[in-house]
């Protein structure tokens, strides 16, 4: 049998600074605002900060979790990092934080360039890297701050996103735990739909690109921000998700009933209410993330896990089924058992401030 | 079912989602008529509609809707 990776610990981190309903309220004004939080649940965002960039959050996640475990850096020889707000266009951020965190020169390094279906794909990826015995302790970083990226008076945006990391340590699985499959997928007919126009070499920065643009219910962006047509990724999810989740428990040969935890990317509450009640999973099984932090786009799945671990809902030997999907636009599921030692939290703080 | 019953059944779902009890829509009724047709009411209407209507609108018409002729073009 080949060798399989197994989560043995995770831990996510995100930036003091609150963006709170009063702020976006003397913004957007009352209406708008309390419209999208009935719907959305989010009621405060974490942001961070000038001068503080998704690597730092994900160096503090990374950092706090190596050192409480007190894992030896030189034995992490692999580092995948997921993200679409890097430090810069070259090199990859993997580069930049396999530095910081003083890695070793035999440790592979990745950086993947995925949304919200980020955590999957990237826990697929060092699974074949454990598979063929290149990797056998891994650190996969997600770690996203959209809000450097989002126009301040794009209200569907400003109101959903917050900004955050999580770092996820895998080793070589020693029993019946691990990451036991996965299921992918791609619409690419949507992705100008969760889209920057103006931020590679298909369309360079000029002043056109610069200039902003109000559109009929008074949102302001500019082709230099990320874009989203929030009626038609809502759609998408809400129809596709329960769908393509049906077709990974058939492929896993499981039932929600075998499941412990039902895990899924946190884009706004009222989607997620309409996906478990679709597959008709029990209260006891979920798990919401995003009331106070907001949506952590590539960071958001492992975030849930990540706090779920923190809260105690995640039992040793649990099964935890895992969807993510966004940009691209791409779904991700995994089906994960955790060891019989269940997962202790990292016993550090999950927040940064740009003064730490 | 006509063109126009249609419209009288989208014309309630519109009104419930809108929270207007006395609208009256026709089909030229658009997003620029009403500030609060805004994304987050067209995703309402758009469930409302599919569920009302037992069919799944193409994601392509439902990033672009802005006028009732576009729903009631998807239900004929």
């Amino acid at each position: 049998m080949l060798p399989r990776a197994a989560i043995t610990a995770i831990h996510h981190c995100i930036p003091t600074r609150r963006l709170t309903e009063a702020e976006l309220e003397a913004r957007f004004g009352a209406r708008q605002v309390q419209s999208i939080a009935k719907l959305s649940g989010i009621h405060e965002r974490r942001i961070v900060e000038p001068g503080m960039t998704a690597a730092d959050l994900a160096y503090a996640a990374a950092d706090r979790l190596l050192n409480d475990r007190s894992i030896p850096r030189e034995s992490i020889d692999l580092l995948v990092v997921t993200t679409q707000t890097g430090d810069y266009q070259i090199p990859g951020t993997a580069f930049v934080l396999h530095e910081r965190l003083g890695l070793s020169q035999s440790c592979a390094v990745y950086d993947l360039n995925q949304g919200c279906a980020a955590y999957p794909y990237a826990l697929a990826l060092a699974q074949g890297l454990f598979a063929t015995g290149a990797a056998q302790r891994a650190l996969i970083l997600n770690t996203d701050a959209l809000s450097g990226i989002i126009h301040p008076q794009d209200r569907t945006l400003v109101t959903l996103h917050g900004d955050g990391a999580v770092a996820t340590l895998l080793e070589v699985a020693k029993g019946e735990e691990g990451l036991l499959g996965f299921h992918f997928g791609t619409d690419s007919s949507g992705w100008r739909y969760l889209c920057m126009p103006a931020s590679g070499a298909r369309q360079p920065k000029t002043e056109l690109t610069r200039q902003e643009i109000t559109d009929e219910t008074g949102n302001v962006r500019t082709s230099e921000h990320f874009q989203m047509n929030g009626q038609a990724i809502f759609h998408f999810a809400i129809h596709k998700v329960p769908e393509v989740t049906r077709s990974a428990l058939a492929r896993f040969g499981v039932t929600v009933a075998d499941l412990d935890l039902v895990v899924l990317h946190q884009a706004n509450r009222f989607m997620i209410e309409q996906i478990y009640k679709k597959l008709g999973v029990p209260p006891e099984k979920q798990f919401f993330y995003l009331e106070n932090v907001g949506n952590l786009s590539g960071a958001s799945a492992p975030s849930v896990l990540s706090e779920a671990v923190r809260q105690g809902r995640v039992k040793p030997g649990a099964l935890i089924l895992l969807a993510a999907f966004g940009v691209g636009l791409s779904w991700g599921l995994t089906l994960i058992r955790i060891g019989p030692q269940g997962l202790a939290p990292v016993a550090a703080s999950t927040e940064l401030s740009s003064s730490s | 079912m006509t063109r126009n019953e249609k419209l009288l059944k989208v014309q309630e779902i519109f009104r419930d989602v809108l929270d207007q009890p006395d609208l009256c829509i026709t089909e030229r009724f658009s997003t620029t008529d009403c500030p609060e047709w805004d994304s987050v009411a067209t995703v309402q209407i758009v469930l409302a509609t599919e569920a009302a209507f037992d069919i799944r609108m193409p994601m392509e018409t439902v990033a672009g809707l802005r006028q009732v002729s576009e729903l009631l073009d998807l239900l004929s």
